[in-house]
């Protein structure tokens, strides 16, 4: 039977698809729809930039507008994969030069990116709007010069996160004066100053500019003109927030901020002075995302800030604001979603604050919204877990990192085992679980019979035996990246739950007891995956199979298992079924 | 200012104003931390508390291979690379600068221990105003206490606040206070660096 419906009619309905899954749905259910629908997607989102090839992709949807990618595995923000593993987006951003001229936005996490791949961006896609930079390296200010020269109608840049290398503040003076589309700047983890001059000017033409971030460079003096330039800022991040106190400063600032009225976000806040923390006050109610993790100042000025913004909704701030300030927050923001808490001292020996797991407590008896936490601490007790699950079952999001690695219950000296159970047991819609403490393979146990919902774990220095990930990768039904360090889990449960692995994104294990020999064994099994040994210690031949690997990073791909860019500390399966490296 | 046997283990509790001996084994939860002149090994009661099977959580726990373990692994709480998970690491460090680097001290007090002396010393930051004025109350307070050959040389050197040994004397005063975490005195053996002449004038 022929369809009723012309593909114009089928394509119109698919227009209205937004989510990669559901568009990944739709392409399923037969042959024709897969057609219609990969000629009509214009956005795509690639997790892992090994797991297919620029030229499947390219193959596969001919009108891409934008593109989303990742590259390095998370634990690559905590130093634990070797500089010169990959993930560079030279070769993406050559083959879609060619393949999408039209092209005009992309978005890339954890990713090296060189001068001459932002040089070719600027030049290759004549209506580029948009380059978004999550915790990225490899390039310099050379190349933000570029993209700022070349992209006529360039609407945001963000840079978040990115290591730059900072020859010179020159780049910003680049964007041409007709440039008037800027819509988002985000240059705050640049060093240098650029010449404030320049960046007034570029504020003032913006007339759309929404989000302005700046770099600690920014002194507050300078602050107030240029907010007066933008008084329709949504988002706004401050550079270095100290100077002289003197009343013209001040009461310039605070009349900046009071022209406002949109004013929903707040960050940077480097070097705080408290007594110029009044002057956004006015600003305050709108607040309902406020990033302190930069101030180093007490609690009562933390507090004096938080407490007026009643409608936050987002925080993000050092733990200087202690126990007494995170029930202050309870107090006064009963909307609040989620909540950060950084360590201000993570290497000291003992504590320089006050903050305890009654803060989080607190949080969580207190703002009945919260449902995602990051939180740093130095004792924990699985009372106050079991007390944290109960108030709060809508948790999506919880990670606890107590920074002591196998910390037991400070009051009982047992492990966390029954604690973290009672989150996985009573928030049945969490999705991402990051554990610390001392932990049993009874902990795994609560996660697997659980955590169904669960798509992404962090555990490090847990666990007994091979049971616990046996538990994990038996039972998390929607599993989609794991990272583990530091604990015994071995080769057994990997082998054992092989098939698993191709439902997932990655896996990643590093500083266990996986043996070369499992690792060839798994990647023999499974040609779907690529089983990546990183070592740096020279062949994993040259030692016994039986020997553990430092790291293995196991992902499933379509693409080649010997990507060629394959530095001489990774091995991989070769065709004759070696590991060897390319 | 307040006196520590440097045999004993180090006491992490918040409040160390009491005598350690020898035998008084105190424990930060199942790990241990050695003085690399005290003695090894730590056995005792508080094991058996443990409900789970006995893993015995020494410095070499099993499947724990202690890779990245710094050296110089005195006195200062075991570091593992990329722990806690931060992203403050020198990489992100170079980017852009850390609240680490903007702590806010509440406890001034740090323990200085001197090579070859048992006891170790306690001093609070707050009572000096320059580096002159530390090392020469140094030199007062170990000639008081113990036998200390005149004319003999020491390196001082400190544990920064991200745990790694410094000789003292790189940073200005200020930004020493509020990075050091402890002080040790070696023996002098040609090594370069902050010199302390024990000599009684």
């Amino acid at each position: 039977m022929a369809y009723s419906f012309p593909e114009e009619v089928l394509e119109h309905v698919f227009s209205f698809l937004s989510s990669p899954r559901d568009r990944n749905a739709v392409s399923l259910v037969c042959k024709s729809w897969y057609e219609i629908e990969r000629w009509c997607r214009h956005r795509i989102f690639v997790g892992n930039c090994y797991a297919v090839s620029p030229e499947i992709v390219i193959r596969r949807f001919p009108e891409l507008r934008a593109v989303e990618m990742k590259g390095k595995p998370h634990f690559a923000d905590f130093n634990l994969v070797p500089e010169g593993w990959g993930a560079y987006a030279y070769p993406w951003i050559a083959a879609m030069a060619e393949a999408y001229p039209f092209l005009e936005e992309i978005k890339l996490k954890r990713m090296v990116v060189t001068d001459e791949s932002l040089e070719l961006i600027s030049k290759s896609y004549k209506n580029f709007k948009s380059l978004v930079l999550t915790s990225c390296e490899g390039f310099t200010t050379d190349g933000l010069a570029s993209i700022a020269a070349n992209c006529r109608h360039l609407k945001e840049l963000d840079l978040r996160e990115s290591e730059v290398e900072d020859l010179s503040g020159h780049w910003l003076s680049h964007f041409p004066d007709s440039c008037t589309s800027l819509v988002s700047l985000n240059m705050s983890c640049l060093g240098s100053e650029v010449s404030f001059s320049a960046l007034e000017r570029l504020v003032a033409r913006s007339p759309n500019l929404r989000t302005l971030r700046l770099n600690r460079a920014v002194p507050l003096e300078k602050l107030a003109n240029l907010v007066r330039h933008a008084p329709q800022l949504v988002e706004l991040g401050t550079g270095a927030y100290s100077a002289e106190i003197r009343s013209d400063t001040f009461s310039s600032l605070a009349d900046a901020f009071s022209a406002c009225k949109q004013l929903k976000a707040l960050s940077g806040f480097w070097d705080v002075v408290p007594s110029y923390l009044p002057a956004v006050y006015s600003a305050c109610s709108g607040i309902t995302s406020l990033n302190l993790s930069y101030a180093a100042i007490p609690s009562s000025d933390l507090v004096k800030l938080i407490s007026q913004c009643q409608n936050l909704q987002r925080l993000w701030v050092l733990d200087y604001i202690e126990d007494s300030g995170l029930e202050a927050l309870a107090a006064s923001c009963k909307d609040l979603q989620e909540l950060r808490v950084f360590p201000s001292d993570p290497f000291g020996a003992e504590p320089n604050v006050s903050l305890t797991e009654q803060g989080l407590v607190s949080v969580s008896e207190g703002c009945p919204k919260l449902e995602s936490v990051l939180y740093f601490c130095r004792q924990m007790s699985n009372a106050a877990l079991i007390a944290i699950a109960r108030s709060r079952p809508n948790f999506i999001r919880f990670r606890l990192c107590i920074i002591e690695p196998q910390a037991a219950d400070y009051l009982t000296l047992e492990p966390l085992d029954a604690g973290f159970g009672a989150i996985v047991e009573n928030c049945k819609e969490l999705r991402r679980l990051s554990m610390s403490g001392l932990l049993t393979d009874r902990v795994f146990k609560y996660i697997g019979t659980h955590a169904k919902k669960l798509e992404m774990l962090s555990i490090a220095f847990a666990g007994d035996s091979d049971l616990g990930l046996h538990h994990v990768l038996s039972g998390c039904d929607s599993l989609r990246k794991l990272e583990i360090r530091d604990c015994p889990f071995g080769d057994k449960a990997l082998l054992a739950n092989a098939a698993k692995l191709e439902t997932m994104r990655s896996l990643w294990m590093s500083s266990c007891s996986v043996s070369f020999g499992a690792c060839k064994l798994l990647a023999q099994k499974m040609p779907r995956l690529n089983v990546e040994v990183i070592d740096e210690r020279g062949p994993p031949d040259s030692r016994l199979e039986s020997c553990s690997v430092e790291r293995v990073y196991v992902y499933r791909t379509v693409a080649s298992r010997q990507r060629l860019d394959i530095p001489d500390f990774v091995w991989t399966l070769d065709e004759d079924s070696s590991m060897r490296y390319s | 200012m307040e006196l520590e046997l440097g045999l004993a283990l180090p006491n992490h509790s918040a409040n160390n104003n009491g005598f350690e001996t020898e035998n008084h084994k105190e424990y930060r939860q199942k790990r241990v931390f050695l003085e690399d002149h005290s003695a090894t090994g730590v056995e005792g009661t508080t094991l058996s508390l443990l409900s789970w099977s006995g893993v015995a959580e020494m410095e070499d726990g099993v499947g724990r291979p202690p890779k990245y373990r710094k050296p110089h692994d005195d006195g200062g709480p075991r570091r593992f690379e990329g722990w806690p998970p931060t992203d403050s690491s020198p990489r992100r460090r170079r980017s852009h600068l850390t609240a680490t680097e903007q702590v806010v001290r509440k406890s001034m007090h740090v323990k200085v221990k001197m090579e070859g002396v048992a006891i170790g010393r306690k001093v609070d930051l707050r009572d000096f105003d320059s580096y002159h004025d530390l090392t020469s109350t140094l030199m007062d307070m170990f000639a008081k206490y113990s036998k200390i050959e005149s004319g003999e040389e020491y390196t001082l050197l400190y544990l920064d606040k991200e745990g790694d040994w410094m000789l003292v004397g790189d940073l200005d005063w200020e930004e020493f206070v509020e990075s050091v975490r402890r002080v040790k005195m070696l023996k002098n053996d040609n090594k370069m660096g902050f010199r302390l002449l024990l000599s009684k004038n």
